[in-house]
């Protein structure tokens, strides 16, 4: 994709010719005139960011890892589960990167030593890097719930990770009759994408007043007592599917300890013992494993970064944005994945110009559908103040609206969703 | 007297690091907005004029004209951040 508009252009192209002064001086530091940068994931926070190293450092040598050509991307994930969308609507891939210059390696790196900057792939293939940037997005803890594990978790898809779990998950829901009782279990924060759990519950109810399954009923079973947009969606369900969805919070017991997979039951914090015709198991997560080998993560099990420029505060010289890093009050979505990719550039882009750093300003908003016509969303501006990262304004769809402002929100939510997937992939 | 002076040197110092915000700001926008000419539901600003989208921000702010994503983006931004993203998107004056 160009850039929006020719003044932007001129004012890139203001810039570089700017940035060509300290050129001279590389030359003497030991800075290679082709900085090396490598962007380790090609989803959302990945892709994003080497398409904008790519625009902002022209002359950089920049490499994209990533094994996935294809992936489905998690917003419209359950769109998609709820036959809403096509599967193949929501499929994309980091492919068209390769047009800008960008050399895309289909591997996964196995092993990244963090002092020396060197990355290892599947095939054994060693890549030094002047700059890493990791957004690989997260691991589910298996550790966590008794029973599930990556084969047992096959038979309760969570679909939160753009895989064939999303295909089974779609077809189990297709295959439901009515009178079933559904379960969609919500971890604790925090996890990919905190309204997940709700719009698919939501969604997931569209479809089967839709097919007049009437007498289905689904269940929430949350290890929280709270969740984001939480009065916005349970009045969404009273309106659109009374007594369709229950939440069972943390506080009675709602948190899943323990699964049977081949007997679909769900043993309870409250004690009780579940049996379901279908259970969407989303799991507690973590930062994938690339970056627990890289020696990136804490005792939380996610990045921590300085957020002025999601550089390592574990080691000098490697990024982490996206699901991975620590940024709260962001939440993990793709919309903060893309805008923290974009300012990571800036970052690196000013580093080896010796210009002055970027003032750091995020951007999320998080669209969430009860139905295909019914949108609601949150989202706000982000900044760093004293050092933190802080909220500078937040908001949401105000909770008593007209069905015409849902409807509207639900047409963004769709349009969101393009724009996103074409500036990101192409 | 004093506190006033005091506090003008106090905004022009903190307004000189926020004109460089629109860089990590402005990249945010394609990704509702989209790019130049695409067809869109969301409410574009190409073609306005950097004046127009100058007042739709401060309005958004003030409250003065509602919406949904902008008004709570809008109220985080300052003076310079709108100028700064008025300026960047507003259409050349021909
Ligand atoms: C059901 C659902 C709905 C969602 N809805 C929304 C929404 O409406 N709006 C929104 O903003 N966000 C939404 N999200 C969240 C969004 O999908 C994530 O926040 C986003 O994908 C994060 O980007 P990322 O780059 O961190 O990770 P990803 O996009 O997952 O990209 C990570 C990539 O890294 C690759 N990778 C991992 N390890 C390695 C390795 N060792 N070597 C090489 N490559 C590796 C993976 O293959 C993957 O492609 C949703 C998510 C789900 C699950």
């Amino acid at each position: 994709m160009t850039p929006p508009d020719r003044r932007r252009r001129a004012l890139l192209l203001a810039g570089l010719s700017v940035a060509g002064l300290p050129l001279a001086a590389w030359a003497l530091k030991p800075v290679r005139e082709r900085p090396r940068l490598i962007i380790v994931g090609g989803g959302f926070g990945g892709a994003a960011c080497a398409r904008q190293l790519r625009y902002l450092m022209p002359a950089a040598d920049i490499t994209l890892v990533e094994p996935r050509a294809q992936f489905f991307t998690g917003p419209s994930t359950n769109a998609a589960l709820a036959s809403v969308c096509a599967e193949g609507d929501i499929v994309r891939g980091p492919a068209a990167l390769e047009a800008l210059g960008i050399r895309w390696i289909r591997e996964a790196a196995t092993a990244l030593d963090p002092v020396a900057r060197r990355l290892r792939l599947a095939s054994g293939t060693v890549l030094d890097a002047d700059r890493v940037v990791l957004s690989p997005g997260v691991a589910m803890r298996w550790d966590r719930i008794a029973g599930l594990d990556a084969t047992t978790s096959e038979r309760m898809p969570h679909a939160w990770l753009g895989d064939a779990q999303v295909s089974r998950l779609r077809e189990r829901i297709e295959s439901l009759r009515d009178g079933a009782t559904i379960a969609i279990s919500a971890p604790a924060n925090p996890y990919r994408c905190p309204p997940g759990p709700y719009e698919r519950a939501s969604l997931l109810a569209w479809r089967l007043s839709a097919r007049r399954l009437k007498r289905c009923k689904i269940l929430l079973l949350d290890a929280k007592d709270d969740f984001t947009k939480r009065a916005l969606f349970q009045v969404g369900w009273d309106t659109l599917y009374p007594g369709m969805v229950e939440w069972v919070p943390h506080a009675k017991g709602g948190e899943v300890l323990e699964v049977d997979a081949r007997r679909n039951t769900l043993r309870l914090q409250n004690g009780s013992r579940l049996r379901v015709d279908l259970a969407s198991v989303v799991p507690p997560q973590r930062a994938a494993d690339i970056a627990v080998a890289g020696d990136l993560v804490d005792e939380s099990g996610w990045c921590p970064v300085n957020p002025a420029s999601f550089e390592s505060t574990r080691h000098a010289g490697i990024h982490v944005i996206g699901d991975a890093c620590i940024a709260q009050p962001m939440p993990k979505s793709a919309f903060s994945a893309n805008s923290q990719a974009k300012l990571v550039a800036l970052a690196i882009a000013a580093q080896f110009a010796g210009g002055p750093a970027p003032v750091p300003r995020l951007v999320n908003t998080c669209y969430s559908l009860l139905a295909p016509d019914y949108g609601i969303s949150v989202g706000g501006l982000y900044g760093v103040v004293s050092d933190r990262l802080s909220t500078l304004n937040d908001g949401m769809s105000p909770l008593g609206a007209a069905r015409e402002l849902r409807a509207r929100e639900a047409a963004y939510a769709h349009e969101w969703y393009e724009q996103i997937t074409r500036d990101t992939f192409g | 007297m004093h506190r006033l002076a005091v506090l003008a040197l106090a905004c022009l110092l903190l307004a000189t690091p926020t004109t460089r915000a629109q860089d990590s700001l402005s990249l945010s926008c394609a990704v509702c907005h989209g790019a130049r000419n695409a067809p869109s539901t969301v409410p574009s600003f190409y073609g306005m004029s950097t004046a127009q989208i100058e007042s739709a921000l401060r309005d958004f702010r003030s409250g003065a004209r509602e919406g949904t994503a902008m008004p709570r983006l809008a109220k985080a931004m300052s003076d310079d951040e709108i100028r700064a993203l008025a300026y960047e998107f507003g259409a050349p004056v021909r």
